[in-house]
């Protein structure tokens, strides 16, 4: 069975505090920092740097994501989907 | 004075990231609020997220959820097309002003990262052609029993050939230049292609083709075809004809 999914809606603040408990942080220039590698963080996706008020992070993971149609799309064909 | 701790264990996620943010929570309180969190996250039953596209994601799981798009997915599997044929099929659902604005928005990403090849099969979730399609290989799985490999390679055929193996009629053309069209890919000997017409150009291929099989013309060259018929969501009639030879059957 599918899992259930809820997208939260959330203050920046509260976005922050999330993304403190998942390891990650917001650097001064407004991006997604990893604090467990110490660089910032790379969309696995797009790979590119992901700015805080361009970020995802999709049900079922910890995957910071550049949004867009197309990356939605590609995370939930990879990890939300049923394998066939 | 409420014990903080005992407040937090009755919270759920949403509720709980609230109120550390409202109550501004320190010390052993803080931490542990952060350690329920962190469990939520990972151990509840309920998945959760957070995207600044929210209605885009909720629309775009739904499509993932649908018969036609589960049918493509049952007979090619985790197929690399599969996220571009939902965007596509999402496309289609927008209004023509939202479509515009989107399509402009993420043809620069599909291109950056599939190519032209992704920009096309965009189009084939934005057309609705692409229910077409689905019909076809979900019909060769049945009517000729065709293992996974076979399906993708069909699929991939189609993918790469698209142009070469569509006819997309005109208002301006005439049931002569449907019939020309239809000639030119059997001679071509082209196994499969297809006829696409939207709105009034609906008519003109219907009459090229009743023609050109009245007159024998499509089975004297040894293909079959059938018709589909539906509305996309922005109200523009789509009519689309399979041709098959006989030889795929």
């Amino acid at each position: 069975m599918e899992p259930e999914i809820e997208f939260l809606d959330l203050s920046p603040e509260e976005k922050i505090l999330l993304l403190d408990v998942l390891d990650f942080s917001i650097d001064k220039e407004g991006y997604i920092y990893d604090e467990l590698l110490k660089e910032r963080h790379i969309c696995p996706y797009t790979k590119k740097e992901v700015l805080f008020q361009n970020a995802s992070i999709l049900p079922g993971s910890t995957l910071v994501i550049n949004t867009s149609a197309l990356t939605i799309s590609e995370y939930i064909t990879d990890k939300l989907e049923k394998k066939y | 004075m409420p014990d903080p701790i005992e407040t937090l264990i009755k919270l759920g996620l949403r509720e709980l990231l609230s109120y550390i943010n409202l109550k501004k929570l320190s010390g052993q309180a803080l931490e542990y609020a952060k350690k329920r969190v962190r469990d939520l996250w990972y151990t509840d039953i309920k998945k959760y997220g957070f995207t600044p596209s929210k209605d885009e994601a909720i629309i775009l799981r739904k499509i993932s959820q649908t018969d036609l798009y589960l049918r493509l997915k049952f007979c090619l599997g985790q197929h690399w097309s599969l996220p571009l044929i939902k965007v596509g099929i999402y496309v289609s659902n927008l209004n023509k002003e939202g479509q515009d604005k989107l399509v402009q928005q993420i043809k620069e990403y599909i291109f950056q990262k599939y190519g032209i090849l992704g920009i096309r099969i965009m189009e084939l979730g934005s057309t609705g052609v692409i229910g077409s399609i689905i019909e076809l290989i979900s019909d060769l799985k049945i009517r000729k029993n065709y293992t996974r490999e076979d399906l993708v390679r069909e699929f991939e055929n189609i993918l790469f050939e698209w142009k070469e193996i569509t006819i997309f009629v005109k208002n301006d053309d005439t049931s002569d230049d449907v019939i020309i069209a239809i000639k030119r890919k059997m001679e071509m000997k082209k196994h499969l292609f297809f006829v696409f017409a939207f709105g009034n150009a609906s008519k003109i291929a219907m009459s090229g083709i009743a023609k050109a099989n009245n007159e024998g013309l499509i089975s004297q060259e040894g293909y079959l075809f059938s018709n589909k018929y539906w509305i996309n969501k922005r109200g523009s009639e789509i009519y689309s004809w399979t041709f098959e030879s006989v030889d795929l059957f």
